[in-house]
């Protein structure tokens, strides 16, 4: 059973045909978008437009291509993604495995 | 609604959010019906009446004027049932789905201005003589029947309109009989005035923007604009039935690349600022 949401709830999925948007629904029970909460991006999931699949995806050639014209260097596709944040320290000093850890192995 | 604008012109126009767009549409839909029903019991009354009337001059003449005058009533009160509306009713589907889209990424209170015109006048474009044929004439007008304005969730105020092309031909045949023949082609026009704020300037992005538009093989992209704050598309369909999906499908490909607009534009403002102060 899912707990029940805060008065002041609302939506934070994105949602749209044309182009992505808050919901702000002050609850998902009917919602045609997320059916019922099920459904993670609404916008990204649907499947009704036509010819155009992948419709919010872009390839990095299209950054590499249009980038100089909006004044973004080229080679940094997402430059915010290149920066460590903490879950990437907090990997680095929890490796999955214990291969560093075992002598045993060359 | 105004229904009696729309008995007696045959349009409905409207400045109403976009929830109670597709609610008035479907209520023209089952005023086309009765219409349409309204009609054909008048004329079967007015010919039975004048039929009627017919035997009735042999037998008692007054009584036979009378029930001819009754139909002719009849005939004459049919007009109030205008079948243009009967005839064009699939308009009213093409607005529903317009405003079906519309209303995924409209405010639901924001209004829109739309014009639904079930008889419009025709504009003659050009009229030349058909070569090889008898009494050859070529006609081509414009006739506007639909347009629609609103306000999107981004700022971006959104136009359409629908003209149809139509050619008309009219000859004589070798047996002497008078032909006209009729091809009506659609031109859907669209129009998004863009906040520059969101998206930049997305001239950079035109040409790409017309290679990535997809339409139905029965629709073609005749003309494409793209300047710092507009973007114009224009696209010819053949079959009045894919209107609809051309629409959809054309605003799909112009923010195809104005969402991609708005990446580059807010990747721009998160860069870090360089140079400056020395």
């Amino acid at each position: 059973m899912t707990p029940p949401l805060p008065p002041d709830w609302k939506c934070p999925r994105r949602v749209g045909f044309l182009f992505p948007h808050a919901c702000l629904r002050t609850t998902p029970v009917g919602c045609p978008d997320c059916q019922n909460g099920q459904i993670d991006d609404p916008y990204y999931a649907r499947t009704d437009r036509y010819g155009y699949s992948r419709y919010g995806y872009y390839d990095d050639d299209y950054f590499f291509d249009y980038g100089p014209s909006y004044g973004i260097g080229i080679g940094t596709p997402d430059a915010g993604s290149m920066d460590f944040t903490e879950a990437d320290g907090a990997d680095l000093v929890q490796p999955g495995d214990q291969f560093e850890n075992d002598m045993t192995e060359s | 609604m105004d229904v009696n604008r729309l008995r007696r012109e045959c349009v409905y126009e409207a400045s109403t959010p976009i929830e109670a767009l597709a609610d008035d549409l479907a209520r023209i839909e089952s005023l086309a019906v009765e219409w349409r029903a309204a009609r054909k019991r008048l004329f079967l009354a007015g010919v039975i009446a004048i039929a009627a009337g017919a035997i009735g001059l042999a037998v008692y003449y007054p009584v036979g004027l009378a029930l001819i005058a009754v139909g002719i009533f009849l005939f004459v009160r049919t007009k109030s049932s205008p079948r243009a509306v009967a005839n064009n009713v699939g308009r009213c589907e093409f607005g529903k789905s317009v405003a079906a889209m519309l209303a995924m990424d409209t405010e639901p209170k924001t209004p829109a201005a739309i014009r639904l015109a079930f008889n419009p006048k025709r504009d003659l474009l050009s009229e030349n003589p058909l070569p090889h044929r008898k009494n050859g004439k070529q006609r081509l007008y414009k006739a506007s029947w639909f347009s629609v304005e609103t306000s999107l969730h981004d700022g971006t105020t959104f136009t359409e309109t629908i003209d149809d092309l139509v050619r008309q031909r009219s000859f004589t045949n070798p047996r002497g009989k008078s032909k006209t023949k009729t091809r009506i082609h659609s031109l859907v026009g669209m129009r998004f005035a863009y906040p520059q704020k969101v998206y930049g300037d997305v001239t950079p992005l035109g040409a790409r923007m017309r290679k990535e538009i997809q339409v139905p093989s029965t629709a073609s992209v005749r003309g494409m604009e793209v300047t710092g704050r507009i973007v114009k598309v224009k696209a010819l369909v053949t079959q009045s039935g894919d209107l609809a999906r051309t629409s959809s499908m054309l605003a799909l490909g112009v923010y195809r690349m104005l969402n991609l607009a708005r990446e580059l534009e807010a990747r721009k403002r998160a860069q870090p600022k360089t140079g400056g102060a020395q």
